[in-house]
């Protein structure tokens, strides 16, 4: 892994465009963590080409019965995720919940490297049929 | 900017480069974590820069003979050597056919005057029932028509040859608009060998259906009127039939319409059917309304001769090995090479082991000639009417015109094998016989597998270690062998006979006991002092001094009837008979057998002998050994043996 630099830049996902020069913009910084933080709890079994073992596995959980078992299978999974491929950020916790409309609700609270405040990153999970 | 290396062409190879690319600069910093926008874009990167790679290697591969793993492509650039892989075989038996109707009744004698006439036939098409050794039903047809003949009062077809399989039939219709026509056998099991093609004029018109259209191999001998057709495998395994553009073999007109009808076989399953047959239990019945009695022929030792010949299609490594020496040979038969690529290609159905060479290294040489000698699959030699076979329809149309080819029988050097095999009985659970047993055809798979083959020596070391890996139980083995030669005199004539070892014959000093032996033929007893001299039955030996005898046994002693009948030479393994005029065998057979005693073990072989184990004399002695520490004395004998 790279060592961790105070200043994350990435290619923003959306690739939307600046105004004057056209060139597409960047995330820096937390937001560039919290998007990657984000899309790495999104992958799915796989997702990166050669490489299936890359993923939390909470897609996989999305038909399990919601039990409070499964709620703490998916809060390690994502703890070990962030674990081995987020070096960037540590002091994790993770609330997951079900709510009403059937969507399981992941709210991951971390600190970055060097930095003592508190970030909050919320992925919703929903079956789409 | 990193130097970027290209000859790391893995996914991770790639991405570890693209990586190192991003380290030289500061724009991006999140090209390494697994979730950044950035490490997704280098995936896509490196995917398909592995992806690009991998294809270039394939293609690449696919373009070389040497390299090309995918069959189409190993068959299409066989077809830039011109050659063509051999189909599926269908499996052939030859059969006697016996017409049911007896000669007393009406419709027998009006049967017996169409045969006389030649009107008879059994007509080509005609199905026969088999059932194989698994249990399958396999059909059996011919493939021309047979005339019956009257012997005996009854009508028989002798030596009809069925080829297993289906016939099926293809028709097209040629549209010479479409320039992309093709006609494809819509049955990938065809056998090209059995392809018939008829083309007439069109569907209204039949003009031309009874023209013979023959399938070309050699575009020097076709003009633009020539009726030939050429068939080629297609890139999904299927076959072509397609024809010459009026230049090279006469073109297809609009409208012409082509059948083509062939052979769909199911290859090597379908051989070996009758070899237990039996006059009350045959294999092959007839399957129509005529109950013809088929029977196969026998060989010379009364033994069916079951189906054979039928062979899967030609392996992607077979056609890798002999599509280049085909080209090499130019359908031209001038080298030694080149009459081995025509005979692998034409007659390797039939044969184990080709040897070419010329006459010049004959012994005696033979100016203006080439020896081809070839071992049968199913017999130790060809009959004369293969040979002629070969030599006019296989090899007649392409060697040089001065020079002759003539088949010559492959030379049998029988291997009469003795073995004393050391066993520990504590760490088996075979009995005696079990391991005796085990041994002896572990004798016969080692011949298989070893010898038969022109050029294969026999190998003492090669061949304990052999036997010794037949139970874990073995401890050692030992081989006592002698070499027998077969013989064919004429009987009732004096002749002289040369019978050649070729290997060192186990003399240590003159004067040593007989090491030669034969079996028992009729000779003139020339030791009677009666005036008419009585036949008795003889056998040879040698003097130990270079002589050979012939001798009779009297009460287990030996009586010489002749003390120098020929020679024996030890060094060369030559005997030589002056003036041998043996009366008959006892047992009715035609042959005499000679047996040496070898100086080695190990036996060898000279052009064209064949070294085969002589199955019916395998001896095998198996002798328990227990193998223990040994305390005592050192006279004791060790390792005890019971």
């Amino acid at each position: 892994m790279a060592e961790f630099n105070s200043f994350a830049a990435d290619l923003d996902p959306n690739f939307t465009r600046k105004e004057f020069s056209g060139d597409v913009n960047l995330l820096e910084g937390e937001a560039a963590i919290r998007r990657a933080v984000k899309s790495l709890l999104l992958l799915k079994s796989n997702e990166k080409p050669f490489h299936p073992e890359i993923n939390p596995g909470i897609s996989e959980l999305l038909f399990e019965n919601a039990s409070p078992v499964v709620v703490m299978e998916v809060t390690n999974r994502i703890k070990q995720a962030i674990l081995r491929y987020e070096p960037r950020i540590s002091g994790t916790k993770v609330n997951v919940y079900f709510d009403s409309n059937n969507t399981l609700s992941i709210k991951v609270l971390y600190t970055i490297r060097n930095d003592k405040k508190v970030y909050t990153t919320t992925v919703a999970v929903q079956r789409i049929r | 900017m990193a130097n970027t290396p290209v000859d790391r062409l893995d996914f991770d190879q790639i991405k570890a480069s693209l990586k190192d690319y991003l380290r030289g600069q500061d724009t991006f910093k999140d090209y390494d974590f697994e979730g950044s926008t950035m490490n997704i874009l280098l995936d896509v990167l490196a995917y398909n820069t592995h992806y690009q790679a991998f294809y270039a290697n394939m293609v690449a591969n696919e373009a070389f003979l040497d390299s090309a793993r995918k069959r189409n492509s190993v068959v299409s650039l066989a077809k830039h050597l011109n050659y063509t892989p051999r189909s599926r075989k269908a499996s052939r038996v030859t059969v006697n056919v016996k017409y049911p109707t007896a000669a007393t009744t009406a419709e027998g004698n009006m049967n017996l005057n169409r045969a006389s006439a030649g009107a008879l036939v059994l007509p080509r098409g005609t199905r026969f029932t088999s059932r194989g050794q698994g249990g399958e039903t396999y059909i059996f047809n011919t493939l021309e028509d047979y005339k019956f003949e009257v012997v005996s009062g009854e009508l028989v077809v002798r030596n009809a040859v069925l080829y297993e399989g289906s016939l099926r039939t293809d028709s097209f219709v040629v549209n010479t608009k479409d320039s992309s026509q093709k006609f494809l056998l819509s049955d990938k099991n065809v056998d090209i060998d059995t392809i018939i093609v008829r083309v007439f004029a069109s569907v209204s018109d039949t003009r031309g259906i009874n023209d013979s259209w023959r399938r070309a191999n050699d575009i020097t001998e076709l003009d633009g009127s020539s009726n030939s057709f050429f068939v080629q495998e297609t890139e999904d395994g299927t076959w072509e039939v397609y024809f010459g553009d009026g230049v090279i073999g006469r073109a297809m007109e609009n409208g012409n319409v082509i059948r083509v009808v062939y052979l769909s076989s199911n290859g090597e399953n379908a051989n070996g059917i009758g070899s237990t047959d039996t006059t009350q239990s045959p294999s092959f019945r007839s399957t129509g309304s005529i109950g013809y009695v088929v029977s196969v022929v026998t060989d010379t030792n009364g033994d069916p001769q079951p189906s054979f010949g039928g062979e899967a299609p030609e392996s992607t490594d077979s056609i890798r090995f002999y599509a280049p020496r085909a080209y090499q040979a130019q359908e031209r038969a001038v080298t030694a090479d080149d009459y081995l690529a025509i005979l692998a290609r034409d007659y390797s159905l039939k044969s184990d082991s080709f040897l070419v060479w010329g006459g010049e290294e004959n012994d005696p040489p033979q100016y203006g000639k080439v020896f081809i000698s070839i071992k049968p699959k199913n017999s130790a030699k060809l009959s004369i009417s293969e040979k002629q076979s070969i030599t006019r329809n296989i090899l007649g149309k392409r060697n040089v015109l001065t020079v002759t080819p003539e088949v010559v029988d492959p030379e049998v050097i029988y291997l009469n094998i003795t073995t004393n095999v050391y066993y520990n009985p504590n760490s088996t659970i075979l009995s005696n016989d079990e391991i005796g047993s085990a041994v002896r055809s572990r004798i016969v798979t080692f011949g298989d597998e070893n010898l038969n083959m022109f050029g294969s020596n026999f190998r003492s070391s090669k061949f304990t270690t052999y036997i010794d890996a037949t139970d874990p139980s073995i401890n050692s083995s030992e081989v006592l062998m002698t070499l027998e030669r077969r013989i064919e005199p004429q009987f009732n004539r004096t002749l002289p006979y040369t019978i050649k070892f070729d290997n060192a014959l186990k003399h240590p000093v003159d004067g040593y006991p007989s090491i030669l032996d034969s079996s028992s033929f009729y000779y003139l007893d020339y030791s009677s002092d009666a005036a008419s001299k009585p036949t008795v039955v003889a056998y040879l030996d040698d003097d130990g001094y270079g002589n050979v005898r012939i001798y009779k046994l009297v009460d287990s002693s030996r009586v010489y009837l002749i003390s120098n009948i020929g020679t024996i030479d030890y060094q060369t393994g030559k005997v030589v008979l002056k003036s041998f005029a043996p009366l008959g065998i006892p047992d009715g057979t035609v042959e005499i057998k000679l047996r040496v005693v070898p100086d080695r073990d190990d036996v060898f072989v000279r052009r064209n002998q064949v070294l085969q184990v002589n199955e019916d004399v395998i001896v095998v002695n198996p002798i328990e050994e227990v193998t223990v520490i040994d305390n005592r004395a050192s006279d004791t004998k060790f390792p005890f043996r019971t």
